[in-house]
């Protein structure tokens, strides 16, 4: 199975000049954790990636209120993405390198086309599991919970 | 292999009443994306759960500053929470049935002794399986299928 096939299309998405009461906005209405962040309103190059975490660091790190901070200043730049054409396996093994649970599908030029998450995987291996037939997927959910340890191990409460 | 050999033992918590600042302030300086939330009459009682997210998204709907809202105002109430004795069998189930990640571990007066989070079960099975050792209760495959249950749509289209 291809990224293509399990990715999730039209994200919302926020540019760096945004507030983070406009991205922490999206969050909430789309109720999502993450939200990729485009060049500007006309062109749909991914430039960044913010998460909730990122919005709440940055409002504690400068003891501003989010209307107060940009999106620039708080996102990711340095973005690890996949292909549409990517395999579904091709795109666990990125998200087990770079130790993130989803990741930007981006076409050759870098424009944004979707998101794939570690989440999407495993429902998709959860439901051919339950359900007899051909296996289009190509993971097992035994990979899955082996690429979720390996995503996660940093976020322990003893560090 | 019993809840107490693989949780996390909590160092840090916060109380109802400490501010959302000071929660977020844990979250920076410990790297962790939740904190336990405790009576704050010296009790030890655990009840809630605060995590990173939902200090964002009350600092969003309350339109204010973190130094200004409550970890009351923000937290989740703990409603499920599993023993040290709990098989991992039983956590899971519980984590299944309540669609959460993480549990509190508490002792019999609701005490809160640490964490337990899927992950640190899928820690322990990928351990056991590189080991060749195969038990009932660390497959790694249940906790894959546990996974797929609990996860919530994060980026819905």
């Amino acid at each position: 199975m291809l990224v293509e096939s399990l990715m999730t299309k039209g994200v919302w998405t926020c540019t760096p000049d945004d507030t983070l009461r406009e991205a922490a906005r999206i969050m909430w209405e789309r109720d999502c954790g993450c939200v990729p962040v485009v060049e500007d309103g006309a062109s749909s190059r991914l430039v960044g990636i913010i998460t909730d975490r990122d919005v709440c660091m940055s409002s504690y790190l400068n003891g501003q209120p989010f209307e107060a901070l940009h999106v620039n200043d708080a996102m990711t730049r340095s973005v690890r993405t996949c292909s549409p054409s990517d395999s579904v396996h091709d795109a666990e093994e990125i998200m087990r390198s770079a130790r993130v649970r989803r990741l930007p599908v981006v076409d050759e030029a870098g424009q944004l086309l979707g998101l794939v998450s570690l989440a999407d995987i495993a429902r998709e291996a959860g439901r051919e599991r339950r359900t007899a037939g051909a296996k289009r997927i190509d993971v097992g959910l035994d990979e899955v919970a082996e690429t979720l340890c390996d995503v996660v191990e940093e976020r322990s409460l003893e560090h | 292999m019993n809840v107490e050999q693989l949780m996390t033992k909590v160092v840090w918590t916060c109380t109802a009443d400490d501010s959302l600042r000071e929660a977020a302030r844990i979250m920076w300086e410990r790297d962790c994306g939740c904190v336990p939330v405790v009576e704050s009459d010296g009790s030890g009682r655990v009840v809630g759960i605060v995590t990173d997210r939902d200090v964002c998204m009350a600092a969003y709907l309350e339109g204010r500053p973190l130094d200004e809202l409550l970890v009351r105002d923000a937290m989740a109430r703990v409603l499920r929470t599993c023993r040290p004795g709990d098989s991992l069998g039983e956590a899971e189930g519980l984590m299944r049935a309540a669609h959460v990640r993480r549990l509190p571990v508490v002792d019999d007066a609701g005490h809160l002794l640490g964490v337990l989070s899927l992950a640190d079960i899928a820690r322990a099975a990928g351990i056991a399986a590189e080991r060749g050792v195969r038990r009932l209760d660390l497959a790694l495959d249940g906790v894959g299928h546990t996974l797929s249950h609990v996860v919530e749509p994060n980026h819905r289209a």
